[in-house]
């Protein structure tokens, strides 16, 4: 019983997480201490609780029962010059710096020998942009601030019917939520661009459904072999919220031009999709105390093609955010050395984006990103603390001139993750 | 346990290193400066413009210093890294006019109902009127391409020109003799040719026809003329030869409807004209509007419609200058043809280049542009490319003449001069006679400006 107020004060704490983008796209990879600190490559390898979210078959490879719950500190920071003929050069523009502190909570157990069981929460998508001087910024009309949370909770049953393989499998279920803000302009005779209205569109959480599979095979005892799959989810939100505020201008003629002309507020419906993935990684014990992985992880990011708003009560207003992203494949590769009384880790991985060019927005300015790990953990009795760095090298990135709005320039993003995990077993 | 201590010590400063902060890839990106003019070879040491209104830089229906250093030519020049100055003077001369501009430009009074003029306002005076050379922009508003060469006509009121209005010859040709003779006399390395728009607008706007059949044939015969004038005088001179745009695609033909609803029924209404209703297809003027919505002239007896829906119309039809008809649109449409068929065959001179001005408007009446996710349009007031006249281009749509323009030369003769950021044009009002006195920009018509914001379903 207090487990599940824990669980419930856990899933709490993820909803009420900003959310920010750490892998391409809004994919969140990132979901445990020991993990991180390989890069990710963690596949074959897991070895604790956080198993629930990299490869569940390993459940039936731990010991007793296993809670571990973690969080990470994450600063992000992004910045954008443009080129002509819009915004033009000499145009830079910077994100808000964001510091977000995205938690995750696994719990592990065995029903016998052979069969295991799990449970975890955490928030394997995320969306958070904001720009500086909204007013102002130059692509205001495409967004001003954007937030997406999807926090995801999750059962896994494993079987091992024998000491080489494992299997797992479980539902989920993914609670997200979406805002986008942006700034409505008209331009004036002269042609500049009159700043008119706030547009908001946001709702709250709903549920998508979706399903794991997992397998693990230790042929010996210096190598594993895991594979874990993780299906499409869509989110439909059917009772979202959009508002129009009037940006005064000082005209009262004018304003109320304006007034008389503003949308009402009304509903707005879409559908988010969280892409399916699928990992595959092979971990080699070279040594009693090393251990090496490399994981290869595909997601389907063609399912993002578009982001379909729909206003029922008037349909004149229904958009389609065109995305076209494309699937996309990341390697990660990491180590972990074992001491006496405390372990390191280091890793890195390449992350490909699946953003087009005609898709690299304000919203969602996607690029190739390069992370390197380092991490420590020890064990003292039944508790074990994992922390991990993550250095997250994010490519500048060329609109190459075709911006799907015309918003044309290069993006460059830095990301610095520290997180920690604390786990209790028993 | 010494090796322990010293790992434990990296891994910290590992640590401390990632949460003090770093620089390099921190840091906010640079602004990224724009591409510089790479002459490649071709001679662009001084560039001379010849043509209308459209060069001189006429916008909202008067020709005003504050605009005419965003003409396209200024803008070009400074592109070339030529100093463009408000008083005219600098690399690239013009012809400055002061105060509110040469007629006092037109201003929005009111917009409910929309009441445009130039009421109030300061008739300007040139500023460097005594300069004793020619001006590198001989941009004449009302100017037809007979000017570039004529000799005899363009202090005359006699055809083929038949002017009345000599007074922006006597500011900008000031009798120093031909228009193309001063330009030659500056040697230029580079010009611009922009004529043909009032050879057709002289006709469709002032008398509501179209012009007359031979427009064609004398524009092919005036261009050979005046292109071997320039080839002979100075051979190594290379010219930037602009098309027509379709003009019946601009404001001034296409805001208001020749078959209005009806203000309650909203059954289309004909208007009348001396020779009859209006059919489909027939364009009114813009400049019948006040008296449509004053006194109902143009309107069946007793009929409102959205242009007089106040006033019951009178029953006297609009004289046939208010329209152009649905035949005169075909032949405008037809000589413009003609006349650009003629820029076609010019273009393929080697010192020739087309600048396609009849593709950017195509663009702008069609489909709009998006600049900075916004759509500009051709529509009078909220479209953001037309001035208050209806006619002639805002800064921004000067701008966007000026990329043009570079694109076509770029294109034919191997240079790189780099584009106009167009957007640091766009200014607060069309209409900048004065240091804009407004705290925010003029923004009139917000039904179409919320159309354009949000769109319909058709």
């Amino acid at each position: 019983m207090r487990v599940q107020r824990f669980m419930q004060a856990c899933a709490l704490a993820v909803l009420l997480a900003p959310a920010v983008v750490r892998a391409s796209g809004y994919a969140i990879y990132e979901q445990g201490a020991a993990a991180l600190g390989m890069a990710g490559a963690y596949v074959a390898s897991a070895h604790d609780a956080t198993a629930q979210f990299y490869n569940p078959a390993a459940m039936t490879r731990l010991e007793g029962k296993q809670l571990s719950v973690g969080a990470s500190w994450l600063s992000k920071l992004t910045s954008f010059s443009g080129v002509a003929p819009y915004p033009g050069f000499g145009v830079t523009e910077k994100m808000k710096t964001g510091n977000f502190f995205p938690p995750n909570v696994y719990f592990t157990s065995h029903l016998n020998e052979k069969w295991a069981w799990g449970v975890g929460i955490n928030a394997p998508f995320g969306l958070g942009v904001e720009w500086e001087d909204p007013s102002t910024f130059t692509g205001r009309t495409i967004v001003t601030k954007a937030d997406l949370r999807g926090f995801n909770g999750s059962a896994s049953l494993a079987f091992a019917p024998n000491a080489k393989w494992s299997v797992a499998a479980g539902p989920s279920v993914m609670y997200a939520n979406v805002e986008l803000n942006n700034i409505q302009t008209v331009p004036s005779t002269g042609g500049a661009q009159v700043n008119v209205a706030h547009a908001k569109l946001k709702s709250d959480y709903k549920p998508g459904y979706g399903f794991h599979l997992a397998a693990l095979v230790t042929p010996n005892e210096q190598w594993r072999i895991g594979a874990t799959y993780r299906s499409e989810v869509k989110v439909k939100i059917d009772d979202g919220d959009a508002s129009f505020t009037q940006i005064p201008t000082g005209d009262p003629s004018f304003d109320g031009v304006v007034a008389a002309g503003l949308p009402p507020g009304q509903p707005v419906t879409t559908e988010l999709v969280f892409p399916g993935m699928l990992s595959g990684g092979v971990a080699w014990n070279l040594r009693p105390d090393w251990t090496t992985e490399v994981d290869v992880l595909w997601t389907q990011w063609s399912a993002f093609d578009k982001l379909s708003l729909r206003f029922p009560k008037d349909p004149s207003l229904n958009q389609d955010l065109v995305e076209n992203y494309d699937d996309q494949i990341q390697i990660r590769a990491g180590a972990e050395h074992r001491l006496a009384t405390w372990m390191y880790r280091f890793g890195y991985y390449y992350d490909h984006s699946p953003a087009p060019s005609e898709s690299v927005t304000p919203l969602l300015p996607d690029a190739n990103r390069h992370g390197v790990t380092v991490g420590a953990g020890m064990t003292r009795g039944q508790w074990t603390l994992d922390a991990y760095n993550l250095f997250l090298f994010v490519e500048n990135r060329s609109t190459e001139g075709r911006e799907r709005n015309g918003y044309n320039g290069t993006y460059k993003t830095y990301v610095n993750a520290l997180g920690a995990a604390v786990a209790y077993h028993w | 346990m010494r090796h322990l201590t010293r790992t434990r010590l990296g891994l910290a400063i590992t640590l401390i290193a990632a949460l003090a902060g770093c620089s390099g890839p921190c840091d906010k990106l640079d602004s990224i400066t724009g591409p510089a003019l790479n002459a490649n070879g071709v001679d662009l040491s001084t560039y001379v413009a010849v043509g209308t209104s459209l060069s001189s830089g006429y916008e909202s229906g008067g020709l005003v210093d504050r605009h005419q250093i965003h003409s396209f030519p200024a803008l070009f020049a400074q592109q070339l890294g030529k100093s463009v100055q408000i008083d005219g003077q600098g690399q690239f001369t013009f012809p400055a006019i002061n105060q509110d501009g040469i007629p006092a430009l037109l201003e929005i009074k009111s917009y409910s109902p929309l009441v445009i003029s130039n009421a109030g306002r300061t008739t300007g005076a040139p500023v460097n009127l005594s300069q004793p050379f020619a001006y590198h922009n001989m941009g004449i508003p009302g100017a037809i391409l007979l000017d570039l060469v004529d000799t005899t006509h363009y202090h005359n009121t006699v055809p083929p020109v038949n002017r009345q209005n000599f007074t922006y010859f006597n500011i900008i040709q000031r009798t120093r003799g031909t228009v193309l003779a001063q330009a030659l006399s500056l040697q230029p390395a580079i010009m611009s040719l922009e004529y043909g728009a009032n050879e057709i607008l002289g006709f469709a706007a002032q008398q509501g026809t179209s012009p007359p059949a031979q427009t064609g044939a004398a524009y092919a015969q005036l261009m050979t003329i005046a292109l071997n004038s320039i080839h002979t005088a100075s051979p190594g001179t290379r010219v930037a030869v602009f098309n027509v745009p379709d003009v019946t695609t601009i404001p001034l033909f296409t805001t208001l409807p020749a078959i209005p609803p009806d203000a309650t029924t909203h059954q289309p209404v004909p208007l009348i004209g001396a020779s009859g209703p209006a059919q489909a297809g027939d364009l009114l003027l813009l400049g019948a509007g006040p008296v449509i919505a004053q006194t109902g002239t143009g309107v069946p007896t007793g009929v409102f419609t959205v242009l007089n829906p106040t006033v019951a119309g009178n029953g006297q039809p609009l004289p046939e200058s208010a329209l152009l008809r649905v035949g005169e649109v075909a032949a405008t449409q037809q000589i413009v043809q003609q006349l650009n068929a003629v820029v076609d065959s010019v273009s393929t001179r080697p010192f020739c280049a087309k600048v396609d001005l009849a593709g950017l408007l195509a663009t702008i009446a069609t489909n709009g542009i998006s600049l900075g996710g916004v759509d500009y349009t051709n529509d009078f007031i909220t479209g953001g490319l037309f001035g208050l006249d209806g006619v002639h281009p805002n800064d921004l749509g000067y701008a966007l003449m000026a990329n043009t323009m570079i694109d076509a030369i770029n294109a034919k003769f191997g240079c790189f001069v780099p584009p106009v950021n167009a957007l640091s044009y766009a200014s607060a009002s069309a209409s900048s006679a004065r240091p804009v006195s407004d705290r925010y920009p003029l923004v009139r018509g917000l039904d179409e400006s919320f159309r354009m914001l949000f769109p319909r379903q058709p």
